[in-house]
């Protein structure tokens, strides 16, 4: 009977316990890549803005480099700032939770890297809505379905994409002396920031000549698919000269199978984002560069928009982030 | 002959919950025999080889092979003591070959990996030796059951057994592949290996047995030499029991013709049976197991496919596919395997009962509650079902009351014919006794019963008529009145009308 | 408990989640002066409708003692083709009846595949998930069909007399799939299908039939959560859905279905659906980053389950 007894006590409360002890777990973990911070020092202090921010995911190291920079810079605004993200980019709906549950929290501002081109707008016209001032950061959201959602942004702050794209293409012509066969490893099809960096490209090597397109496939911004995807490619293109990933993620994994085909003197790898495996691979010379886009810059530059709205002073509606391309030689 | 006893079991008990299954039976065999062990399903034959082979424990009495006292507590144990048991339901693995299964658990190594090819070349002398063609490489699942049979046979012979048990080997052989066992076994015999058989079939046992021990009711009858013994003989040592008063048959007006299915074949067993039923009367379908019985009830409420066969239903021919049909035209099945097939266990005494006629618990176009459990009261309180509520879930009842369960579920359907597979097996003596009244009051109240019992006793006391099957075909019919133990055995196992002609 | 003895394995599941659910409630709104305002509970259930309209056309599946691994993909299919639908012109109620009959259309081919073909469950709609996603992914070329108009857009965000339309869809569903459970054959039939195939067979059942229903169900169900889900983003995409027959899953064995069938029923699944969707919500709040979310609903299911087994000892 005890033992029943007992059983009961611990049905009762062991969901609840795992609930704090989970959540004690996550608060504690602010400088843990997985866990998600906020500025405890300027927790409690009713003059500090509070922000949420919603990424893309954090398991793409190009989002926790953003992350590590934002939390430095809110502390250094004196902003307590709430940072979400899904598992992966595909997660469209899971976003729109967290910035509903975000909203809940009155927020102040939010900033947003959404995963979609317009999915994302109810969520914006949801914060509109309670007044929380939106800032769109990386991927751009279609102006037109916010207009016809009568949802709006303050400003959206990202690379320029199709600039990068050319100055990959530009990087790949000088490799391979003018001439070749390459392949584009693309992102999430459908996504600006990949139609961006794939049209720069590819219009690119057009207008430059020599080089020849063979295969463009989509890798959804993962490493593994990125590895599958280039092995397919390398099988039916035997004598191909370069590949061009639109993120490094999908870079790393290309380079990976070229180097498990025993390809890698034949074939010259260009990745996007240049985060640190990315610049390690480059050094290590498995790969040959990344257009640099950079993270920490962007992060920064969103808070900075919405501590001015919050002082009422001017910012920009739009910043392109200016990219370059980064080769062992900037490295050093 | 120079022939030593390698087994020797004396005065073995064995006790199961409420149940003494064997009593002091003694018995004996020597090498280079073939020795069959008769007696009625539930006699105690099984269980007497089971103990053998370190199946079950025995309570009391002592085992002898080779003249050391043994006590195995295992199968492995017995198996390297000699004795092997070649299962009825066969214990082989479908998707390895041959060579593996006859090898399993034995297999020959060579650093450590198993050494294919002589796993390979040795099944194959083996099977040779055997003068068997069955390639070693085969998978299992692809042989004929009596190949398969053969396989086991092949891994009893590796072993190198002293003693192997044929637990009715030839139930579902061909005639000549039953000519091609025997030849096997007398191979072995002359070899000096002693081999237990179990069987039904007196042509068989006349034909490659030395010498018989005679069981019934868990006790030792007597042994006798097969040659010197006539068969009736040997029946009646294996049937002769009192018929007690525990079953309370109760005349009931019989009518005309109910059902009658006419020249039922399946792909797997029945061949050309036909039967029928009256209104009032207790039919019962007797036999030994596996003789086609269950087979012919599944057929008959279309749960398996016929080949061939027509129904008819007050002299109306109908259609029955599906389980559906039947219930439709008021035939239900009170299967034997009331766990597997007669009760959803998990699920309330109320549920069950009116699983097969929903539609009269219902009101204005919904399952009504209040009705679902007046229904179910009532049920309970005719059929005197033992449980605190209709909530109870059924799978906490006794046999007894879980058979009542099935019962009532078919008297809601409101059936004209009920089919009883085995009613009281698994079931306390009491109860059996309540189960046979509910039987003869639906028999009275008009309904058509249909009996399958392996239980002479419980046949020759119930039924007005009697059905004898044996391997998939009616053999025999018998009124009540001229029904004996002795002629349902001679049926079952085998006997053809004509020959009875002559006693 | 006024000195009576309740026996714990007596308690039926149903009351245990709800107590759970109360416990999880009341730790939240200790712990985050967010979590009781009629705002975020009103999120909280919103967010749970799609994975509960789900979760319900599982738990008959799952009651029969089978499972759809297909309903995700479903979700993206019928979305695409509802975007492409209202995109061209369509109608918008006549477009809506159009998805959810494509849903439908896809639970009759799992059931087909189940029934008749008699593949095993898991396989058959293993075989139809990577089919629905593909079949999306195809018809639109990999990208989302956006911007659906204010109908749609009604359907994601309205409300109706101050309750978010999503929840009413939720609750209408949820209506429907408890008469059915309780008050018609149908639902006896799924349990007892579920609860001894061969024993309800032989009582002259077409067990066939039942099993063909409980696909057909959970298929328009993934029809109706698409339409949801479409509005709710007010965009198509081929690549959503993805991973939503393991929330449903678990929303069905948190609320105490039984994985072998026979046991269970929808009021545990609701509760079920609210405690993940709470708990995500909860966990936000606190900010708790998502890759520990998982984890805590990993826990909950082993330790519902896990608790289910002792009880039942």
């Amino acid at each position: 009977m005890l033992k029943k007894r007992m059983r009961f006590a611990a049905a009762a409360l062991a969901a609840g316990i795992a609930i704090t002890s989970l959540a004690g777990c996550g608060g504690s973990s602010g400088d843990s890549a997985a866990g998600s911070a906020s500025a405890s020092s300027a927790g409690g202090d009713s003059d500090s803005i509070k922000v949420g921010v919603v990424l893309k995911t954090l398991s793409n190291p190009f989002y926790v480099t953003m992350q590590e920079a934002m939390e430095a810079k809110a502390d250094e605004l004196g902003m307590e700032m709430v940072l979400q993200a899904p598992e992966t980019e595909t997660e469209t709906e899971k976003q729109m939770q967290i910035v509903e549950n975000l909203v809940v929290q009155q927020i102040e501002g939010l900033i947003l890297a959404p995963n979609g081109s317009s999915e994302l707008v109810p969520a914006v016209k949801e914060a509109n809505d309670a007044d929380v001032p939106v800032v769109i950061l990386d991927s751009r959201i279609e102006e037109a379905d916010l207009e016809e959602a009568g949802a709006h942004i303050e400003c959206f702050i990202g690379s320029d994409n199709y600039q990068g794209g050319q100055l990959a293409a530009e990087a790949m012509s000088e490799a391979l002396g003018g001439s070749g066969k390459v392949a584009v490893v693309e992102g999430i099809s459908g996504v600006e920031s990949s139609e961006l960096r794939v049209g720069g490209f590819k219009d690119k090597v057009e207008e430059l000549g020599g080089l020849e397109v063979v295969a463009s496939q989509p890798a959804d911004w993962e490493q593994e698919q990125g590895y599958t995807v280039t092995q397919n490619i390398l099988q039916a293109n035997p004598d191909i000269a370069g590949i061009f990933c639109a993120n490094d993620m999908m870079a790393l994994g290309a380079v990976k199978a070229i180097e498990d085909a025993g390809m890698e003197e034949q074939v010259t790898v260009i990745g996007f984002d240049a985060t640190d495996d990315a610049k390690a691979a480059i050094s290590e010379g498995r790969m040959y560069a990344s257009v640099g886009q950079d993270p920490a810059l962007m992060g920064e530059q969103a808070l900075e928009v919405i501590q001015s709205i919050k002082d009422g002073s001017s910012y920009e509606e739009e910043y392109a982030m200016d990219v370059k391309v980064v080769t062992a030689d900037d490295i050093g | 002959m120079n022939q030593k006893t390698i087994v020797s079991m004396e005065h073995i008990t064995v006790v199961f919950p409420g149940v003494k299954a064997l009593d002091d039976v003694s018995f004996s065999l020597r090498s280079g025999e073939v020795h069959v062990l008769l007696g009625e399903n539930g006699a105690g034959k099984s269980t007497l080889v089971k103990v053998l082979s370190g199946v079950y424990r025995k309570n009391a009495g002592t085992v002898y092979v080779d003249g050391e006292e043994v006590n195995f507590s295992s199968t492995k144990e017995a198996q390297e003591a000699g004795v092997n048991i070649v299962h009825q339901e066969l214990n082989l693995i479908p998707y390895l070959t041959v060579a593996e299964n006859i090898f399993l658990g034995h297999e020959p190594k060579k650093h450590g990996i198993i050494d294919w090819k002589r796993m390979f070349s040795e099944t194959e002398t083996i099977l040779e030796n055997l003068g068997v063609d069955i390639p070693a490489k085969a998978e299992l699942r692809t042989l004929s059951v009596a190949q398969q049979q053969m396989v086991e046979i092949a891994k009893a012979v590796r072993l190198e057994s002293k003693v192997i048990v044929l637990d009715e080997p030839t139930s579902s052989l061909t005639d000549k592949e039953i000519d091609a066992l025997f030849e096997i076994m007398r191979s072995l015999r002359d070899k000096g290996v002693g081999i237990i058989y179990i069987s039904h079939r007196f042509d068989e046992i006349k034909r490659i047995c030395d010498r018989a021990t005679i069981m019934r009711d868990g006790k030792y009858i007597d042994t006798v030499d097969v040659a010197e013994t006539e068969i009736d003989d040997m029946i009646r040592m294996m049937v002769g029991r009192e018929l007690t008063d525990m079953y309370p048959k109760t005349p009931a007006e019989i009518g005309d013709v109910l059902l009658e299915a006419k020249h039922f074949s399946t792909e797997e067993k029945l061949r050309d049976c036909s039967i029928y039923v009256r209104r009032g009367e207790i039919l019962a379908l007797a036999g030994l197991m596996g003789a086609g019985r269950t087979e012919l009830a599944r057929a008959i409420i279309g749960a398996d496919p016929i080949h061939a066969g027509e129904l008819f239903l007050n002299g109306t021919k109908i259609s029955v596919k599906h389980p559906k049909d039947a219930v439709k035209h008021g035939i239900g099945l009170v299967p034997e395997d009331r766990k597997q097939q007669g009760l959803v266990l998990g699920m309330s005494i109320g549920k069950n009962i009116t699983l097969a006629n929903l539609s009269k618990t219902m009101k204005s176009g919904m399952l009504n509650s209040r009705v679902e459990r007046s229904l179910g009261d009532d049920a309970v309180k005719n059929l005197n079902i033992r449980t605190p509520n209709l909530e109870q879930r059924v799978k906490f009842l006794s046999g007894g009351n879980q058979q009542k369960v099935v019962i009532a579920k078919w008297l809601l359907a409101e059936g004209n014919v009920l089919i009883f597979d085995e009613p009281t097996r698994g079931i306390d003596v009491g109860a059996k006794s309540e189960i046979y009244r509910i039987m003869c009051e639906l028999a009275q109240s008009g309904m058509a019963i249909i009996m399958i019992s392996s239980e002479l006793p419980e046949v020759l006391a119930m039924s007005d008529r009697i059905y004898v099957m044996c391997n998939g075909e009616v053999r025999g019919e018998l009124t009540r009145e001229e029904a004996t133990q002795e002629k349902i055995m001679y049926y079952a196992t085998g006997g053809k009308d004509h020959e009875r002609e002559e006693d | 408990m006024k000195g009576k003895k309740i026996k714990f394995s007596n308690i039926p599941t149903t009351v245990i989640t709800l107590i759970a659910l109360i416990i999880l409630c009341i730790i939240l709104s200790v712990a985050s002066p967010y979590f009781l305002t009629q705002k975020n509970l009103t999120n909280a259930v919103l967010q749970c409708a799609i994975n509960a309209t789900l979760a319900c056309g599982m738990t008959f599946v799952i009651l029969t003692g089978g499972i759809d691994l297909s309903v995700g993909s479903v979700v993206a299919f019928v979305g695409v083709m509802l975007g492409t639908f209202v995109q061209g012109g369509m109608n918008l109620p006549l477009a809506i009846l159009l998805s959810i009959i494509i849903g439908g259309i896809a639970g009759v081919i799992n059931g087909f595949l189940v029934t008749l073909v008699k593949l095993p469950p898991f396989i058959a709609t293993l075989g139809t998930m990577s089919i629905g996603r593909g079949m999306a992914l195809a018809k639109t070329g990999g990208r989302s069909i956006q911007g659906l108009g204010s109908g749609m857009k009604f359907i994601g965000n309205g409300t109706i007399l101050g309750i978010p339309v999503m929840i009413l869809i939720m609750v209408v569903v949820f209506l429907i799939g408890i008469f059915l459970l309780k008050y018609t054959k149908t639902g006896r039939y799924v349990y007892a299908v579920g609860g001894n195939l061969e024993a309800t067979k032989l009582s002259g059942i077409n067990t066939n039939r039942y099993i063909m229903f409980v696909y057909l169900f959970s298929g328009i169900m993934s029809g109706i959560a698409a339409v949801m889900l479409t509005g709710r983003l007010d965009a198509a995409q081929p690549i959503a859905g993805d991973g939503y027959e393991m929330n449903a899953i678990a929303a069905a064995v948190i609320g105490g279905t039984s994985m072998t069938g026979g046991e269970g029923g929808l009021l545990g699944t609701i509760l079920g659906a609210l405690f993940i969707s709470i708990l995500n919500n909860g966990l936000n709040l606190l900010n708790v980053s998502s890759y520990i979310q998982q984890v805590a609903i990993g826990l909950v299911i082993i330790f519902a389950v896990a608790l289910d087994a002792l009880r039942s000892k």
